[in-house]
This record gives C-alpha cells, sequence and structure tokens, in this order.
C-alpha cells in the first residue's frame, strides 16, 4: 500500500482553457523546448567558433600556405579577418550566419554556405531514409517481439531475438558498409558499388546506417513494450478482453511510442554523424567527404560550416521528436510543466 | 532548551511565474514542548512539505521556523547544525535505510553525526558500538540486529529501527510523517506505543502528521487540520474530534470509516 | 544469492563461457601480440606484397608485404589499449560530471544538469571530429576526443542514477541528521550507483572501440607507421574489389572484440544487477515443472445459488530452478446474488491474487489452478494455466473490475471517454455513436460534473476520485450482476473514499449488483459489505457475517488477534494500542501455539 499524493477537488489547469496564453501548459512547454532549442543552438555555433580559435598554428599562415611572404600571410589574414579582435571575429561570425554568409573555403575559394547547398541535399537524403526506417521497422519488431515473449513466454524465440540483435547491434556503420558492399556490390553484383545515381545506389548506404540502430532500438522498443505491457492499464485493457489488435494497437503502441522517441532522440543523432562514415565508404557525394577532406586539407572555414550543419540538423531532429512526442501523449508536456 | 517548534507565517511554494503553487501558504502553528501535534489533512494537503520545510529539506519561501527562538529556516553553518536538533522518521520503511549499509552502519553514522553537531570528541567505536546496542534494545530489538541489513527485517522492525536513528540523534523533535501508513495495522501499534514511550521517557517534542484520524486520536495531545496549504483548525484532540468547528474537519471525521 | 554465487553461476552458461573466451582470447594478444608478431608485422617484403592467400599468409599481405592477419593481431594491443583507456577518462570524467550536481546544489547544479543535456544532445562522432580538428589527426586526440564525447552521456547516466538514489528517504535521513553532502555522495549515492555504472562501462568500452575504429578508418585516428584495426581497415578498404581479406579481417577483428565486450557487459549485469537480468535458463526448466497442486476432492461442488463459487483456488510463484512457492492455497469461496463480501488480509495474504485469478488476470510465471468456479449460471472451463476463458465474453456485460490506483489503471495516453465506452463497443454491439451516449450517461449517473465535457480529457486531467468514478462507470456500461474492486479505495483520500464506498453501496441497492470487495483496512470492509472473509498467509481462515466480526464473534484466532489491532475512533486512548508481534503465527489456528516463527522479511 502507497499513499499517492492526489488531489480531490478538479485538478488544477484542466486542458488550460480560460487560462492566460503562458498559463495554458502546451505553450509553456513550447516555449521552454524552443528556448532549449536556441541555447543549444548558441552554444553549438560558439564552439565552431572557438574550434578554429583553438586550433594551433596560424590559420592565416595555413591559407596562405607554408612557402607564402609574410605579407602574403598579413593580406590573407586581413581578408579572412584575422586582424581584429576575437570579439569582433565572434560578433561577425553570427552576423554571416543570418545573412548565409559562412565564409569561404581555402582551398577551394568556393562561399562554404555553396559547399554546403550543393552537398547537402545527398546527406540528407540517405539520414532520413535511413532515420524512417530505422523507427518503423524497429517498432514494429519491437512490439512483435515483446508481445511474442511477453511474462517470459516462448524462451527460444527470446534468445534467438537477443542473439541475433546483440550481434547486429555491435556491428558499426562502417563495417555494415564494406561487409554489404563486399557481397551485394562485389560478389553478387547486384547493386552499384558507390556513388549515387539510381534507386538501387540507396540501398547500401541506407541499410549500412540503419542496421546497427535498428538492431539497437528493436530491444529498446521490446524492453518498453515488455514495460508497458506490466503496466495497471493493461491490466485494466486486458480485464475488458478486447482483441490483440485493439490492445497493441489502441492501449499498447501510443504509450509505447512515447518512451521510445524519448530514447531514440539521442540515437538518430548518432545515426546523423555516422552519415560521415558511410559516406567516405559509397564516395557518396554527401558532406561527409567533405568534411574528412577538408580536415585533412585544413580548410576551417569549410570544417566550422560542416560541423554547424550536422549539429542543427540533429538538435532539429530532437525537437521533431519532442515536438511529436507531447501530441501523441499531452501528459509529458505537462508533466515537465 | 525547551524543545519549542513554532512556525510563524511559513509559506512554501514551488515554480515561478504563471505556474507558481503553493504548497504551504502562511502557517502559523507551534508544537509546544514536551507534547504530540497531530496533523492531518489530506494528500496535497501540504502536511509533509511544512515538515521538510522544518529541517532543511525543502527551503521555505517566506516565515520563520523557530526552534527555540532561533530561527532555523535557511540555516547556514551554527545554525544549520542548532537545526538538527530536529530529526524526522520517514514514511517509507523500503527507502529508509541505505540497502548498502548494516542497520548498526546506519545508527552510528547518527551517533557521529550528533557528537559532532555538539562538537564533542566523537567517542571511540567501541563505546559507539555499545550505544547502538542499547539504542536497539530500546526499541525492542535484539542487538544483533546491527549486523543485519535492512532488507532482512520487516517493515515494521525498520520503522522501529527509524525511530532508533532518529533518537541517536537526541532531538528536541521528532517530526513523523506518516510513519505508519506503509505498514500493516497489526504492527502499527508497536511503533507507535514506542514513540509515545519514549516521548514519555526523553521528553522531546513530536510533530505527527497522519491521515488516519484515528490513529491521531490516540496518539496526539493536539491536533491541527491542514487543507490547501492552510491551517484550518487546531485543538485539542478530544475537542476537535467531538466537536469540530471547520466544516472541513466535519466532514474529515465524517468520513472515517467505522467497525 | 550473493554475487560470487551469481558469477559462478552465470560463467557456467554458454554467454559466460562465450564472455570468458572473448576476454581472455582479447586480454592475451593485448598482452603478447606485439611481443611474439610485431616485428615479422612490421618488417616490409617489397617481392611479396599484395599476396592472395597462402598456407604462409593465410589471408594474403598487404602493399608492403606484410602479413595481414598478423598485422590484425598485433593491432588488437592499439586498438583496445587506446580504447580502455579512452572509456576510463570518459568514465571518471562522466561519473564526475553527473555527481557535481549534487554536490554543489541549487542554480549551479541546474546550469550542469542543463549543460549536460545540451552535451547529450550532439553526436559522439561529430564531437570527435570536432576535437580532432583542435588536436590534430593523432590517435591520442582520438582517444581524447571519445573521452570527452563520452561524458555527456556517462554523466547523465550516473545523474540519473544518482537522482533517483538522492530522491530516497534515506539520502534525506543523512542530510537531517547533518552529514556532509560530499560524505553522503561517497557513502549513500556511490556504493547504491555503482553496479549499474560498471555494467554500463563494459558497453561503453565497447563502442570506444568501434568509435575509435572509426575515426582511424577516416584518418583521424592512428597515423602511419603505427596502426590499428581501424587504420588497416583503411589501408584494405581500396583492395575489396581484388581481395576482400585486407578489409574483412581487421573487421572481424573489430566485432569480436566488440562482442567481447557487450558479452562482458552481460555477464556483469547478470552478477551486479540481477533484478533486471533473469537467467532464462531456468525459465525454460520451470516451464517443465508445474506446481504440484493435486485436487483435494474430485468434482468439486460449486454452489449453484452463488453468483460467484470458487473451490479450491491456488497460485504459486516460481521459487527457484524446480520449486514453487505458494501464495494462496486451497481458497474456496461464495457470492450470493446482491451481496457484499469484503476479503481483508494483510500485504503478502493472497487477497488481491485470489481476486486477480477470478478475474483470469493473473500471467506467466504465476500459475492458478482451481478444482472448479462457477460464475452466474455457468460452470467456468478452466484451461491449463488456470484462465478461465469461459468468463471472457462476460467482461464488460455481467462483470466488471475496479483497481487499485485509478491513475495507473486508466491509459494515460487515451482519452477517459474512450476508455468508458470501449466495452460497449466491444462486448455490447454497440456503434461508436452509441456507446459514446451510453458512456456520458454513465459518467453522469457516478456524478462526474459536465460529463460531455470530460468525455474528452485524459486522465491526467481527471482528480483521483474521479478517474476512479470512471473506471466504475466502465464496469457499469453492461449491467453487470459482480463487479471485482481490488483495494478501490487505498490511493484515496478519506473524503473521497467516502464517496466511493456511497457509489458502490448505492449500485448495489438500486441494481442488485454483488461486489467482491478487496481491502487491507477492515474499517472500511465492515462497514460497507455484509460478509468478510479473511485470508492469512494464503489461507482463507475466516468467513463471517460483518454483524458478527463487529459483536467480536470471529472464530480465528488471527481475526480476533486482528480486530484487536484496529484503531478506531472509540478505542481507549490511555492503554497502548494492540499490535501483533513480529514472531507470531496463526498459520495452526490455534491461539495458544502461536509458535515463534522466523520473520519472514518483507519482498
Amino acid at each position: 500500500m502507497s499513499v499517492t499524493p492526489t488531489s480531490t477537488d478538479m485538478t488544477k489547469s484542466a486542458g488550460g482553457k480560460a487560462q492566460g496564453w503562458n498559463q495554458n501548459p502546451w505553450v509553456s512547454y513550447l516555449l521552454r523546448r524552443g528556448m532549449y532549442f536556441v541555447v543549444s543552438m548558441f552554444v553549438l555555433v560558439s564552439l565552431s567558433f572557438l574550434l578554429v580559435q583553438l586550433i594551433p598554428g596560424d590559420p592565416a599562415r595555413i591559407s596562405a600556405g607554408e612557402a607564402a611572404p609574410a605579407e602574403l600571410v598579413e593580406q590573407r589574414r586581413t581578408e579572412l579577418g584575422l586582424d581584429r579582435p576575437v570579439i569582433i571575429q565572434y560578433l561577425a561570425f553570427w552576423g554571416g550566419l543570418f545573412t548565409g554568409d559562412l565564409g569561404e573555403s581555402i582551398t577551394s575559394r568556393m562561399p562554404v554556405i555553396d559547399v554546403i547547398m550543393t552537398r547537402a541535399p545527398a546527406t540528407l537524403e540517405i539520414a532520413l531514409i535511413a532515420v524512417a526506417l530505422t523507427l518503423v521497422t524497429s517498432i514494429c519488431l519491437g512490439l512483435l517481439f515483446g508481445a511474442l515473449t511477453r511474462g517470459d513466454k516462448r524462451p527460444g524465440t527470446e534468445v534467438g531475438f537477443t542473439g541475433a540483435t546483440g550481434i547486429l547491434g555491435v556491428i558499426p556503420e562502417f563495417l555494415a558498409g564494406i561487409i554489404l558492399v563486399y557481397f551485394f556490390a562485389v560478389n553478387l553484383d547486384l547493386v552499384p558499388v558507390a556513388g549515387r545515381s539510381d534507386f538501387s545506389s540507396y540501398i547500401l548506404p541506407v541499410v549500412a546506417l540503419a542496421l546497427g540502430s535498428t538492431a539497437g532500438l528493436t530491444r529498446i522498443v521490446r524492453a518498453e513494450a515488455l514495460n508497458v505491457l506490466r503496466q495497471d492499464y493493461v491490466r485494466t485493457a486486458r480485464a475488458k478482453r478486447m482483441n490483440p489488435v485493439r490492445l497493441y494497437g489502441r492501449h499498447v503502441l501510443p504509450n509505447l511510442l512515447t518512451s521510445t522517441l524519448t530514447i531514440s532522440g539521442m540515437m538518430l543523432g548518432s545515426m546523423i554523424a555516422g552519415t560521415v562514415l558511410v559516406e567516405n565508404i559509397f564516395a557518396w557525394p554527401g558532406l561527409g567527404g567533405t568534411i574528412v577532406e577538408s580536415i585533412q586539407g585544413k580548410d576551417y572555414p569549410l570544417v566550422q560550416g560542416i560541423i554547424i550543419f550536422y549539429g542543427s540538423l540533429v538538435l532539429l531532429i530532437n525537437l521533431i521528436v519532442d515536438i511529436v512526442l507531447i501530441t501523441i501523449d499531452p501528459r509529458t508536456a505537462l508533466d515537465k510543466s | 532548551m525547551s524543545n519549542r517548534l513554532a512556525f510563524e507565517s511559513v509559506s512554501v511554494t514551488y515554480g515561478r511565474g504563471a505556474s507558481t503553487f503553493t504548497a504551504v501558504d502562511s502557517v502559523d502553528i507551534a508544537i509546544e514542548p514536551g507534547e504530540i501535534l497531530g496533523l492531518v489533512g489530506e494528500s496535497g494537503s501540504g502536511k509533509s512539505t511544512l515538515a521538510r520545510a522544518a529541517v532543511g529539506l525543502t527551503e521555505p519561501t517566506s516565515g520563520r521556523i523557530l526552534l527555540d527562538d532561533v530561527d532555523v529556516a535557511h540555516a547556514r553553518g551554527a545554525t544549520a547544525r542548532e537545526r538538527r536538533r530536529i530529526q524526522m522518521v520517514f514514511q517509507d520503511p523500503q527507502s529508509c535505510f541505505d540497502p548498502r549499509r548494516t542497520i548498526g552502519q546506519s545508527l552510528d553514522e547518527a551517533l557521529v553525526a550528533a557528537s559532532q553537531r555538539d562538537a564533542t570528541k566523537v567517542p571511540p567505536a567501541r563505546v559507539r558500538r555499545e550505544e547502538v546496542a542499547s539504542l536497539l534494545e530500546a526499541v525492542s530489538l535484539p542487538a544483533e540486529y546491527a549486523q543485519r541489513m535492512p532488507q532482512q527485517l520487516s517493515g515494521g522492525q525498520r520503522q522501529r529501527v527509524a525511530v532508533a536513528r532518529a533518537i541517536a540523534a537526541r532531538p528536541s523533535v521528532i517530526l513523523a510523517d506518516e510513519i505508519t501508513s506503509a505498514l500493516d495495522v497489526s504492527v502499527q501499534g508497536s511503533v507507535l506505543n514506542l514513540l509515545k514511550d519514549l516521548q514519555r521517557q526523553m521528553g522531546f517534542s513530536v510533530l505527527f502528521i497522519s491521515h488516519n484520524l484515528a490513529v491521531v486520536r490516540i496518539v496526539c495531545d493536539r491536533v491541527a487540520v491542514m487543507r490547501k496549504g492552510e491551517v484550518i483548525e487546531v485543538g485539542e484532540t478530544l475537542e476537535v474530534m467531538e466537536s469540530p468547528q471547520a466544516d472541513y474537519t466535519k466532514e474529515l471525521i465524517g468520513a472515517v470509516p467505522s467497525l | 544469492m550473493t554475487a560470487r554465487q551469481r558469477l559462478l553461476q552465470v560463467l557456467g552458461t554458454p554467454l559466460g563461457l562465450l564472455a570468458i573466451i572473448g576476454c581472455f582470447t582479447l586480454l592475451f594478444f593485448t598482452l603478447f601480440a606485439p611481443v611474439i608478431w610485431g616485428e615479422e608485422a612490421r618488417m616490409t617484403n617489397t617481392d611479396r606484397i599484395l599476396e592472395p592467400p597462402s598456407d604462409e599468409h593465410i589471408f594474403g599481405t598487404d602493399g608492403s608485404g606484410r602479413d595481414i592477419f598478423k598485422r590484425t593481431l598485433v593491432a588488437t594491443q592499439l586498438s583496445v589499449v587506446m580504447a580502455l583507456a579512452a572509456t576510463a577518462a570518459g568514465v571518471l570524467g562522466g561519473i564526475i560530471l553527473g555527481l557535481l550536481p549534487l554536490i554543489t546544489g541549487g542554480r549551479g547544479g541546474r546550469y550542469i544538469v542543463a549543460g549536460i543535456n545540451i552535451g547529450v544532445a550532439f553526436p559522439g562522432l561529430l564531437l570527435a571530429i570536432a576535437f580532432s580538428v583542435i588536436l590534430g589527426e593523432s590517435g591520442l586526440a582520438a582517444a581524447l576526443a571519445i573521452a570527452i564525447a563520452m561524458m555527456p552521456n556517462y554523466g547523465r547516466l550516473t545523474h540519473n542514477l544518482a537522482a533517483s538514489v538522492w530522491g530516497r528517504d534515506f539520502i534525506s535521513a543523512a542530510r537531517v541528521l547533518g552529514v556532509p553532502t560530499w560524505k553522503i555522495v561517497a557513502r549513500h549515492v556511490l556504493p547504491n550507483v555503482r553496479d549499474p555504472l560498471i555494467v554500463n562501462a563494459a558497453m561503453t568500452a565497447g563502442n570506444a572501440l568501434v568509435a575509435f575504429a572509426g575515426l582511424s578508418f577516416l584518418g583521424l585516428g592512428i597515423q602511419v607507421p603505427q596502426y590499428d584495426w581501424g587504420r588497416l581497415l583503411n589501408e584494405g578498404v581500396s583492395r575489396i574489389f581484388v581481395t576482400p581479406a585486407p578489409a574483412l579481417v581487421p573487421g572481424v577483428a573489430i566485432i569480436l572484440a566488440g562482442l567481447t565486450f557487450v558479452l562482458l557487459g552481460e555477464v556483469l549485469g547478470k552478477v551486479l544487477t540481477p533484478d533486471t537480468h533473469r537467467s532464462l535458463l531456468s525459465r525454460i526448466r520451470q516451464r517443465k515443472n508445474l506446481p504440484d497442486t493435486t485436487a483435494t476432492s474430485d468434482e468439486a461442488d460449486v454452489n449453484e445459488e452463488s453468483v460467484l463459487s470458487v473451490r479450491n483456488l491456488h497460485v504459486a510463484a516460481p521459487a527457484d530452478k524446480t520449486n514453487w512457492r505458494p501464495l494462496v492455497e486451497g481458497v474456496s469461496f461464495d457470492v450470493a446474488p446482491g451481496e457484499i463480501v469484503g476479503m481483508v488480509g494483510e500485504s503478502g495474504s493472497g487477497k488481491s491474487l485470489t481476486l486477480m485469478s477470478v478475474a483470469g488476470l493473473i500471467e506467466s510465471p504465476l500459475h492458478v489452478s482451481a478444482d472448479a468456479a462457477y460464475f452466474d449460471g455457468e460452470h467456468l472451463k478452466l484451461q491449463p494455466d488456470g484462465h478461465p476463458s469461459a468468463l471472457d465474453k462476460h467482461f464488460g456485460q455481467k462483470l466488471a473490475m475496479v483497481f487499485q490506483d485509478p491513475m495507473s489503471s486508466l491509459n494515460p495516453a487515451l482519452q477517459v471517454g474512450t476508455q468508458v465506452a470501449e466495452p460497449g463497443m466491444l462486448h455490447l454491439g454497440m456503434s461508436r455513436k452509441e456507446a459514446k451516449d451510453a458512456a456520458i450517461t454513465r459518467l453522469n449517473d457516478v456524478r462526474i460534473p459536465e460529463a460531455e465535457r470530460r468525455f474528452n480529457q485524459y486522465p491526467h486531467e481527471y482528480s483521483g476520485g474521479m478517474r476512479q468514478r470512471a473506471m466504475i462507470a466502465g464496469g457499469l456500461m453492461g449491467k453487470p450482476s459482480l463487479i471485482l474492486a481490488d483495494e478501490p479505495t487505498t490511493a484515496l483520500d478519506v473524503t473521497v473514499q467516502a464517496e466511493i464506498l456511497n457509489l458502490l453501496r448505492g449500485i448495489n441497492e438500486a441494481e442488485g449488483t454483488a461486489i467482491m470487495f478487496v481491502s487491507h483496512d477492515i474499517a472500511v470492509v465492515t462497514s460497507l459489505c455484509t460478509r468478510v472473509l479473511v485470508m492469512y498467509r494464503g489461507h482463507l481462515v475466516e468467513d463471517i457475517s460483518s454483524a458478527d466480526l463487529r459483536n467480536g464473534l470471529a472464530q480465528h484466532p488471527y481475526t480476533k488477534a486482528l480486530m484487536e489491532t484496529v484503531p478506531t475512533m472509540e478505542s481507549p486512548r490511555d492503554r497502548p494500542m494492540a499490535s501483533i508481534p513480529d514472531d507470531a503465527d496463526f498459520s495452526s489456528g490455534n491461539s495458544s501455539d502461536a509458535e515463534t516463527a522466523p520473520e519472514e522479511s518483507m519482498r
């Protein structure tokens, strides 16, 4: 027996009607969540600015070339704006960000924003397809295996499931990519080895990216499904004696989505980062190849721009996940406020 | 020291701006020396918050909490040490002892803390072991229980040890927060009898928080009724029970199921 | 079972064996491979470059004529050491980061937590890339980058674990005693979060190994002439069209090493956090040994006058590999039409289990059996697992249930109205519209104000009492002849409790609905019910009318002792309260030999 706090009167803030706009839990949640996004973006941009400041050596010298004469280095320094005080540079960096001016690539002399705009679509394509595939597959499979093995039923299935997802889960995306290339492109010649052309060229990069995450997330979804199935409200639903489709679809799934999405936000972030590795294997013309080249070529403005791009993409996905979350389950928004 | 604990227009609010929630709303109430004051009210009425404010687990937003004329609200340093003369016993016997430490270790911690509070030398381990034994004896448990882990004790036994831990700190006031509501009714009496006996022997004052009016009626000298953060009625227990003034008190007493 | 015993047990399983083999192999190559093959793997041999697999070089040679297999074995050292170093640094930093908010407390603590949360949002690989920009491309920089990237994640894990411990009463008790915060963290928090942190560190080490290989693969980690698995992979992948071995051999090494850390984590998990890891094998074995609950009578005589009649009910839980622990033993009872029967007992007496098995809501691993059960004119056929499947069609029509905690019993993600209307659509053949109208009527019946508007609200927008009313409204969608209620007022305040009891009483009087009411509170039961069943340690020890119980006519010594202990508004204030000693045992039913029995610990 436990004495849990319950209020006897009409609960306060019932949906927030007839209250000030800032008292509406939805609005206040969105405000807070938006604030968090803004702060995170601020941190991201500031850190990427700081990144270049912390690099040992002289960016102007690197940009002008090792052998360049001192005047040329100074001229370059002025061009890059590196002769100004750091705080001015910082503010200019922000100003540039809002006007879409992220500076210019040292090696190619192209505006960074143009490089990102031309290469980002390829990255976004495989990232978003893989994210969608991962979410759909792991929620379906996780729920299925959760239902099959609930209450310690079917231990054999559980062993198989745990083993398979355990092994697949440790295979990192770059290894999955290499293995897939070897078997399906080199050996069986079913799909292109590399590059971005027709539909078939998408299969391997997307699968390589999604495989490990799907295995990991499916395990989590199953654990969450078992957790939801233990809840009292599922017992209530079972006491009503409904068919499994309604039980799992209507009573279990919404609650499962809540907890799964909460957890998966982080995983999706690391999938976005995983594109860097996968793109390098499949010579995919996205930003993943570009960032590695630009680090090795010490092309710092480009590195900066790409890091901001990836970082904001991750933050944006997290934001979307959270907004989807409160539309599915309004309680989350209220609990936090 | 006269063991008096007084709350003077104490408020506790949570949150800021529009979502402010007032858990305790300018409460004026005093636990007189050597009495057991009952505090009843429904869940969420602010009973526990009031107690937690007195021991510093929650910071009061305004008002004074006087332990024998010393304001212990927001206490730091020497005053915070003084505040340790108020001890608390909690509701849940499952979580009131560190599952990784023996009963003896938990009691020993209280003894050491009490010595440090009084700025006396911490007695040697051997002496403390004897004190632990006598504490266990005081709550009618064999001395060997010092070696046991909390999980090996029943809920009633654990609550008795929790009382022992509170008295190990040589308190002036004990705040007992629903100490038997998680227990079976059959062992409830053993814990409450113990608290009353020790109170009579040692003379500390008790704030007895409970939602069970029948228990409060037996245990307490006076009783205060809280609702929505405010104290709406205070009086001698029997007077309040037999001729309640506030409507809510009447409702509360009317709702008590009878055998 | 102690951790040592569990360790021995786990190591005997296939999983444990694999983990041991993996760990020792990894350890062996880490320590000795460079000593044994280091020289050989370093020497270039221009005569034998890019050779295919042969007897001499089982996986062929690389671009400098070096044996790929031996290079992979030698690379173990750098790969594993770097991963472990990064993990150690990351874990240590994470633990400090996670505990810091507790020690500083207040605003500073909140900022640290916010910082951790922002750090977690950024993927580790991205952070690692950023750091390798600052620190240059080197193995040490990559390891440091991985360590730093690990800190927010591990910090958050530590903080979540620590915060949940921090909320427990023993921490409050220590704070009230005045134990310094750092001492509380070291003495009470760390030991209680240690085990999951260790388990997670093993898994984290696997991730670090893979991440480090990834950075080296990108050319951002180990640089020539040194080599780790990622570097070898980098060199091998360009030749994948010619021969797969140079890429696949280090690749397989990465997977095997990663798996070893995962297995280690699993084993540690089973040893250190057994609550969350139950042994699968023991469960398989258990399935074959069902508890032996031989029927005491053949075709038990149910009372066909009753609305509910149960004979010789047993519920058992698996105790260990082969044995079952009885929770309910041989309980038989009847509920007459229109009667309110109460069932009381202490925690663990089996009263709720009895009710749940009647409703067919006991799930494995618990096992139910009974000789016979009868509900409203129908003999129920019991399935081998004890489930009265014949009851299924009665739910929502002739049988209703109310549970203890109305918050957790209502689905938080569904509107209350939908849940109330559901039985109408499921069992009464109502359309959506009809079910909604009926549900609003029922919500009105149980006195929910503004039922029409509140139909569309979610459970969290209801108060505790209203939730319980809504549960009851759902049960009244049909025309139940029996309501099964499991501690329906325990989570409610006394005034709300009184309202719910009145509601149930009213339904009973108006509709003649029988109620079986389970509660730990004898006062509640006697005030509501006409007859009382008393449960004690899994047995039904008393079946008595409320009037007789009030008048002290109870037969069983336990019932008598229990009645003594119930405080009432009439109890004498000057006498000590009665209580049942810890070691009392009423199992024999004889008060004189209430033997001293070892106190059974709670949980």
